[in-house]
C-alpha cells in the first residue's frame, strides 16, 4: 500500500457481531468441555473420572441454558428467533446450531437424569450419543466463523479444530476449579482429591500445548499468505490486538500456566494449580474475543 | 438504459448487472443521495456510497473514486449463510431481503466481503441495495443510475447482447471487486484505481 | 386430596386439555397483538417517510379496519409473519381484501347507498370491476394511505385519467342531477365566496390567460385562494363556472361594494321597477326575495318572465327547483 494514499471519504461500517457472540462461543465451549469430561467416567467407564461425572453434566446443562440468551440478546429481532426452526437453511451453520442447541441440552438432561437415577447402561448410552453432539455444538461455531469467508482472520480450515481445542482447554480448567472448590468446601472430608486433579492437570497441559500449536500454525500461515491474511496476522502480533493475543491469550493464558504446571516449585501446590486454571480461562476468553472482535476490526471496503 | 428496454426486461431470462465507469465518475455522490431518498435509508447507513481517495503530493496528485453497492453476486455468501433464508435471490439475479423474515442475526452482514449490507437502526433487520426493483417493475432505472449526471452507471440485462451494459462490457476491460472470494459479483468497474479498490476502512470524519 | 387418587387416565386427559388450551390461549393472544396496527407500525412507522397511514376518514384503522385486513391474504394468521408473501401491498392482494367486505361492489351499477360521495361522482363499478377487470386500488388508492397535505381518502380525479381521456365536461362524471354550478355537492359551509356561490371573475382576463391558479393557488397579490379541490384545474375549467364579467378593466380582488344577498327593492307583482342587469352581478346569483309559499316551481314564472319575474338566463334551461335553490338562497322563509 502506497503511503501517499489518503482516504478522503469512506463510510463507517458498524461491527455486526458484538462481544455477546464471543461470550456465547466461550460458554458453549465450556459446556462441551464439561460434558466430554463427564462422559470420560460414565461413557467410557474410566473410573478415575467418576468424581467429576455428576458435576460435569450439571455444569454442561447450566452453561447451555445460559449460552443461547446471549444469542437472543444479540438478534435485531429477538422475538423472531423461532424462525430458525421452520425456515431453516441447511447450508447455513447457524441453522445447524439452532437444532444442535436443542438436541444437545435435551440429551444432557436425559444423560444427567439417568446418571443421578443410577442407571449405568442408559447413562452410558446417552453419554456416548452426547459426545458427537457436544463436539458439534461447539464445532459448529468454528464453522460459523470459517464460512464467513469475507474475514481473513476467520476463513481458515483450522477454525473448527481451534475452537474445539480451546473448548477442551477452558472446560478442563473450569473443571479443575469446580472440583477444587467442591472438594474443599462442600464435601465432608474438606480435602481436595489429588488424583483427579492431577489427571485433569495432565490433560490440561496436553491440550494447552496443542492449542498453542494451532494458534501458532494459524498465525504463521496467515503471516505468509495473501495481503489480507497478513494484515490479520499483523493485527494480532503488532497491532491493536497484540495485548489480547500475545498478552492475555498466549502469555497469561498459556505460557504462564504451563510454567506453573510444569515447574517443580509450583506444580504440586493447589493454589498455583488454581491460579493457572483461572489464567487459562481468561486466556480462552481472550481467544474468543480476539477472533470475533479482532476479525471484524479489519475493514473490508 | 431506455425505459422501453427496462419494461420488456421484466420478462424471463433477465440478469441485471451494472458497469461503473470510473472515467466518468466525478464523485458527486448524487447516486448516494438519490438512493437515500428513494429507499428512505436511515441516517448513518448507506446502500450505496462513493469511496474517495487522494494520491500523491502536490503538484502530482490525483483523486480516485469507487462507487460501492451490492454486487448482486452470482454466488452470494450472504445467501448461503442466512439461517432463515430471509435473504434470497430472484430470477433476475437481484439478492433481496424479506423484511418480515429477517431475524437480525447479522451473519449476512458479517459475511459480505464488500460491506454493502447494514442493520437498519430503525427496523433492526438487514438491508441492502436491491437495484430498485420496485422501479424496475415500473420500467424505470434504479435511482442511482437515473440520477448519475455523467452516465457513469450503466445498468441493464447482462444476458441481452444489445443492452447498454453488455455493449460496454464487451468493448472495455473491466474488473470486479475481490474476485478471489469466488462470489462472482455482477457489478463491473471500468478504469478503477487499484488503491481505491483496496479495503481502506472509514475515513477520518466517519469514525464514530 | 382427591387429586392424588384420581385415575391416571383422567390426569392425562387433564394435562392434555391444559396444554391444548394453553397453546390456544398463547396463539390467540399473539394473533391479537400482531394484528394490531400499532404492531405493524413498530417497523413501518419508522423512518423519514413512514407508511403510517393518516387516520382514514373512510376506514378508521385503529378501530375498524386495520393493516391486516387489507394486506394479509384472507385466512392467514398474522402469527406467521415470516411466511413469504404473507403480507403484500400489490393491487391483486389489496383488491381481493376489499371485496371480502364490499362483495356487492363488483356488481353495482349505480351509486346509491354509498356512504360518501361528496362530489357526486357517477361511476359504474360493475363496468369497471366485473367487465373490465379493474382493481379496486386502481382508483381507490388513497383509502388508507393518503399522503396529501389535506387528505380526503377519496379517489383523485387524475387516477381516472390513467385510462380515460381528460375532460373539462364536469357533468360527464359528476352526475347529471347536479347543476353545472361548481358547488358539486360540497356543503355550502365549505364555500368561501360571498353569497354562497362561486364568485364571478371581477377582473378582465387581459394578460391573465395563462392560468388562474398562478395567482389563485397561493393567493399571491391578494387574489382569493382557491380551495384545495381546485388544484390542477386549467383556465377553461375555471371559466366553465366562474363567469367572467366583461368590460370591467379594473382588477379588484374583492368587490368594494357590499353585495346584497337580497335585492334592496321588492318587486311589485305586476310592474318591475328594478331591472336586473343583463350580466350576473358581482358576487353571484341573487337571492330569492320572496317567500316560497305557494311557489312550487320557479320556472313557471322565471322561464318566461311571467308577472314581472326576472327571466332566467338561457343557461338555466332545464333546471329543476332543487337546482335553483342550491344557488339562489331563499333568505325569507
Amino acid at each position: 500500500m502506497n503511503g501517499d494514499v489518503v482516504t478522503t471519504f469512506n463510510v463507517f461500517h458498524e461491527m455486526p457481531l458484538s462481544i455477546l457472540i464471543a461470550v456465547y462461543f466461550y460458554m458453549t465451549g465450556l459446556s462441551a468441555g464439561s460434558f466430554i469430561l463427564s462422559t470420560m467416567a460414565y461413557g467410557f467407564g474410566m473410573e478415575k473420572f467418576k468424581p467429576i461425572g455428576r458435576v460435569g453434566v450439571v455444569m454442561a446443562v447450566v452453561l447451555l441454558g445460559l449460552a443461547p440468551l446471549n444469542l437472543i440478546a444479540e438478534l435485531g429481532q429477538p422475538l423472531r428467533f423461532w424462525y430458525l426452526f421452520p425456515y431453516l437453511n441447511p447450508a447455513s451453520p447457524i441453522t445447524w446450531g439452532s437444532f444442535l442447541l436443542t438436541l444437545y441440552p435435551i440429551n444432557c438432561l436425559i444423560y444427567g437424569y439417568f446418571m443421578f437415577k443410577g442407571r449405568p447402561k442408559l447413562t452410558r448410552a446417552f453419554g456416548l450419543i452426547g459426545i458427537p453432539l457436544a463436539l458439534s455444538v461447539h464445532g459448529y461455531t468454528g464453522f460459523i466463523l470459517a464460512l464467513g469467508k469475507a474475514r481473513a482472520l476467520w476463513n481458515t480450515a483450522l477454525m473448527p479444530t481451534y475452537f474445539l481445542t480451546s473448548a477442551m482447554v477452558s472446560g478442563i480448567a473450569l473443571m479443575i476449579l469446580v472440583v477444587m472448590v467442591r472438594d474443599r468446601f462442600f464435601m465432608p472430608e474438606k480435602k481436595i482429591n489429588r488424583g483427579i486433579v492431577s489427571t485433569l492437570v495432565t490433560m490440561l497441559l496436553i491440550t494447552i500445548v496443542f492449542d498453542l500449536f494451532l494458534a501458532l500454525s494459524d498465525v504463521l500461515i496467515l503471516l505468509t499468505a495473501d495481503t489480507e491474511a497478513r494484515e490479520a496476522a499483523l493485527l494480532l502480533l503488532q497491532g491493536g490486538f497484540r495485548p489480547y493475543f500475545l498478552g492475555v491469550e498466549v502469555g497469561l493464558g498459556a505460557v504462564i500456566p504451563l510454567a506453573l504446571l510444569l515447574l517443580p516449585a509450583t506444580r504440586r501446590q493447589f493454589k498455583f494449580i488454581a491460579a493457572a486454571s483461572v489464567l487459562v480461562m481468561f486466556g480462552i476468553l481472550a481467544m474468543r474475543y480476539v477472533v470475533v472482535i479482532g476479525g471484524q476490526t479489519i475493514p473490508l471496503s | 438504459m431506455s425505459s422501453s428496454e427496462a419494461g420488456t426486461a421484466i420478462a424471463a431470462g433477465v440478469r441485471y448487472g451494472m458497469v461503473v465507469d470510473l472515467r466518468r465518475c466525478t464523485g458527486c455522490q448524487a447516486c448516494s443521495v438519490a438512493c437515500k431518498a428513494e429507499m428512505d435509508v436511515p441516517l448513518g447507513v448507506f446502500r450505496t456510497w462513493v469511496k474517495q481517495i487522494e494520491k500523491g503530493e502536490y503538484p502530482f496528485v490525483s483523486v480516485s473514486f469507487l462507487p460501492s453497492l451490492c454486487n448482486q453476486c452470482e454466488q452470494p455468501i450472504c445467501l448461503r449463510n442466512c439461517p432463515t433464508r430471509a435473504t434470497y435471490q430472484l430470477e433476475n439475479g437481484i439478492v433481496v431481503v424479506d423484511p418480515h423474515r429477517c431475524i437480525g442475526c447479522k451473519y449476512c452482514i458479517a459475511s459480505c466481503p464488500y460491506s454493502v449490507r447494514y442493520l437498519s437502526p430503525l427496523k433492526k433487520i438487514a438491508e441492502k441495495c436491491e437495484f430498485c426493483r420496485h422501479r424496475l417493475e415500473d420500467g424505470l432505472e434504479p435511482a442511482c443510475v437515473n440520477t448519475c449526471p455523467t452516465g457513469a452507471l450503466v445498468f441493464g440485462d447482462l444476458r441481452d447482447p444489445d443492452s447498454n451494459v453488455s455493449k460496454v462490457l464487451k468493448r472495455n476491460p473491466v474488473q470486479v471487486l475481490k474476485p478471489d472470494r469466488a462470489t462472482f459479483p455482477q457489478v463491473y468497474y471500468l478504469a478503477a484505481d487499484s488503491e481505491a479498490m483496496e479495503a481502506r476502512g472509514a475515513s477520518e470524519g466517519q469514525e464514530r | 386430596m382427591p387429586f392424588r387418587r384420581a385415575p391416571k387416565w383422567l390426569l392425562a386427559v387433564g394435562v392434555v386439555a391444559v396444554v391444548v388450551l394453553g397453546l390456544y390461549a398463547v396463539m390467540a393472544s399473539v394473533n391479537f397483538v400482531t394484528a394490531n396496527p400499532l404492531y405493524c407500525l413498530t417497523c413501518h412507522g419508522t423512518g423519514g417517510t413512514p407508511d403510517e397511514s393518516k387516520v382514514s376518514l373512510v376506514h378508521p384503522a385503529y378501530s375498524e379496519v386495520g393493516c391486516v385486513d387489507c394486506h394479509v391474504e384472507p385466512g392467514h394468521y398474522v402469527l406467521v409473519e415470516g411466511y413469504r408473501g404473507g403480507y403484500a401491498a400489490d393491487p391483486p392482494r389489496v383488491s381481493a381484501a376489499c371485496l371480502r367486505c364490499h362483495a356487492d361492489m363488483s356488481s353495482k351499477e349505480d351509486t346509491t347507498g354509498f356512504k360518501f360521495n361528496v362530489l357526486n361522482v357517477e361511476v359504474s363499478h360493475k363496468a369497471h370491476v366485473s367487465e373490465r377487470g379493474a382493481y379496486c386500488s386502481d382508483c381507490h388508492q388513497d383509502i388508507a394511505h393518503d399522503s396529501r397535505p389535506e387528505p380526503t381518502n377519496r379517489p383523485q380525479m387524475n387516477y381516472c385519467y390513467a385510462c380515460h381521456e381528460t375532460s373539462t365536461l364536469c357533468m360527464k362524471c359528476h352526475g347529471s342531477s347536479i347543476p353545472p354550478d361548481p358547488a358539486f355537492g360540497i356543503p355550502w359551509s365549505e364555500q368561501i365566496s360571498i353569497g354562497n356561490t362561486p364568485p364571478n371573475v371581477p377582473h378582465s382576463l387581459d394578460g391573465r390567460l395563462a392560468a388562474c391558479l398562478v395567482c389563485h393557488q397561493a393567493g399571491s397579490g391578494g387574489a382569493p385562494k382557491a380551495p384545495v379541490s381546485h388544484a390542477g384545474r386549467t383556465i377553461d375549467m375555471c371559466l366553465a363556472c366562474h363567469q367572467s364579467v366583461k368590460g370591467n378593466a379594473t382588477p379588484t380582488p374583492t368587490p368594494t361594494t357590499p353585495i346584497p344577498t337580497t335585492p334592496t327593492v321588492t318587486l311589485p307583482p305586476t310592474t318591475p321597477t328594478v331591472t336586473l342587469p343583463p350580466t350576473t352581478p358581482v358576487g353571484g346569483p341573487p337571492g330569492v326575495p320572496h317567500t316560497l309559499d305557494g311557489r312550487d316551481s320557479c320556472r313557471v314564472c322565471h322561464d318566461t318572465g311571467l308577472m314581472g319575474a326576472p327571466k332566467a338566463p338561457a343557461s338555466h334551461a332545464g333546471r329543476t327547483n332543487d337546482m335553483c335553490l342550491d344557488c339562489h338562497t331563499a333568505k325569507t322563509p
